[in-house]
């Protein structure tokens, strides 16, 4: 507005005193409407603004548990591969206690076999043998002392 | 010592196999007289005094003599003679306490074995010749073998029980003898009131139930007959307590009119002998009456099917085949302290 007043004290020729041009005065209405367009421009800007700050804060709402899901999702991800992992440990180690059991087995197998040759030759030479003939089976042992006996029922007092 | 320290209660079956203590004897009383038709023993292991032995043999006769008393069939006045002879009744009758046990124990044990274990057989044991004193019209008159199918009367009930006041309505006349001989056991056993250190053997009629420590310190020694006849055992069980029962035909047996073989251990199915191909089985258990139920229903099961039965129970069971030969359950094994040959 000062800058209206001091327009508007110029000369009419649009000359100041040492000839420079001065640009014409501008009525005050224009500067007030061009004030009240700019507010206009600032509040509808602030509304926009707030409009799009509610939208961005609904939508990572609504995103987040999926985000949650995707970080879990994720977390879970990196367990199985270490579970994987320790799986694939455990059976590089199973493969090699098998593989070592294997050839014990192997190693036992061949010394059965050793084993039931030698068994075998040993009882063709104790058929070869000859054992002296029994006549009557020992006697069985005679039983323990007993404190009573159960029995049939019904029997006279002797 | 006392003899009112404490008593002696019915022990569980347990093996008596291997042991280890002294063997410093002890001493031993022996009382014994006639009760139920058969020997009635008692051994008691142990510092116990002659009056309190005296006191302990006195209780368990009487424990016996009432037990007879009330369940013989052989005794014209006994409470079951009066019973069956009653039958039919229309209206339930009062009972004594130990009548009443003993009417609801084979009852359950007639349950429980399926109907293989059932009093009723009175009515064959008396058409085939094995009579006590008269039982009444109800057991001469009847005759199973006629219109009411045999598998029906197994099912049907045959005692009606009203416990408060030991009420009951018998339908049919019973016998209680082989579970009867069982109860008299358990009852005269808790009659003794022995104190805990001491240990006792009661025997009747090759029945027995025994507890409490030997006087060597070891397990209570018991053969098991041979049905043949022989003087020794066929086997010796080593038991620490519990009960040993026989069911045999080496004493009740006889020929009938018709000159087949017969015994007193009657098939409910079929209303004669059962037990095919078996001499005798024994099994040990923790109480004399079931013992003895277990012993008989093994017994009608034969040859073919008791083994099996044992098994599956866990029951100890020795049995005796007809060819002599003598054979356990896994059960009885550990047992089992010595065999013949």
């Amino acid at each position: 507005v000062s800058e209206a007043v001091r327009l508007a004290a110029r000369p009419a020729d649009g000359r100041g005193r040492t000839g420079t041009r001065f640009w014409a005065p501008v009525p005050l209405h224009v500067v007030l409407i061009g004030g009240a367009s700019c507010a206009m421009y600032a509040v509808s800007l602030a509304g926009v603004n707030q409009l799009q700050s509610a939208n961005a804060q609904a939508l990572a709402a609504d995103r987040a548990p999926a985000a949650q899901a995707v970080t879990a999702l994720t977390q879970n991800t990196d367990q199985v591969q270490a579970a994987v992992t320790q799986a694939q440990a455990a059976l590089a180690k199973t493969t090699a206690q098998y593989d070592a059991l294997t050839k014990r087995l192997a190693d036992l197998e061949s010394r059965l076999s050793t084993a039931a040759s030698t068994v075998g030759a040993a009882s063709q030479q104790a058929s070869l043998a000859k054992l002296p003939t029994i006549h009557a089976a020992p006697a069985a042992a005679a039983p323990p002392a007993i404190h009573a006996t159960s029995g049939a029922s019904g029997a006279p007092l002797p | 010592m006392t003899a009112s320290s404490g008593s002696l209660r019915l022990p569980a079956i347990q093996s008596g196999t291997t042991w280890s203590g002294s063997s410093s004897a002890g001493a031993v009383r022996r009382y014994e007289r006639s009760a139920m038709g058969s020997p009635l023993r008692l051994q008691i292991h142990g510092e116990l005094s002659a009056t309190q032995g005296e006191g302990a043999w006195n209780r368990a006769s009487e424990d016996i003599e009432a037990t007879e008393q009330a369940l013989s069939r052989f005794r014209d006045d006994s409470e079951l003679t009066l019973l069956n002879r009653a039958i039919p009744r229309p209206e339930p009758v009062a009972t004594t306490r130990r009548l009443y046990r003993a009417l609801a124990e084979a009852e359950r044990a007639w349950r429980v074995t399926g109907g293989w274990f059932d009093p009723r057989i009175l009515r064959d044991l008396e058409r085939m010749g094995y009579r006590g004193v008269p039982q009444g019209a109800a057991v001469s008159a009847a005759d199973d073998d006629g219109s009411d199918a045999r598998s029906t009367w197994r099912r049907r009930p045959w005692l009606v029980r009203h416990p408060r006041r030991h009420m009951i309505e018998l339908l049919e006349p019973v016998d209680l003898g082989g579970i009867g001989k069982g109860l008299a056991l358990r009852w005269a056993w808790h009659a003794l009131s022995l104190p805990r250190s001491v240990g006792a053997l009661l025997e009747a009629g090759g029945d027995l139930v025994l507890g409490g420590p030997t006087s060597d310190g070891g397990p209570w020694m018991v053969g098991i007959e041979d049905p043949a006849g022989a003087p020794g055992p066929l086997a010796v069980t080593a038991l620490r307590g519990g009960a040993l029962c026989t069911s045999s035909v080496r004493i009740n047996h006889w020929v009938g009119d018709d000159g087949r073989p017969l015994h007193h251990l009657v098939d409910p199915r079929t209303g004669q002998p059962g037990g095919a191909g078996l001499l005798a089985v024994s099994v040990a258990a923790a109480d004399p009456a079931w013992a003895e139920v277990w012993s008989k229903t093994l017994f009608l099961l034969g040859r073919s099917r008791m083994g099996d039965a044992a098994r599956r129970r866990g029951l100890a069971a020795w049995w005796v085949e007809a060819d002599g030969s003598l054979h356990m359950t896994p059960a009885a094994r550990p047992l089992t302290a010595w065999t013949a040959a």
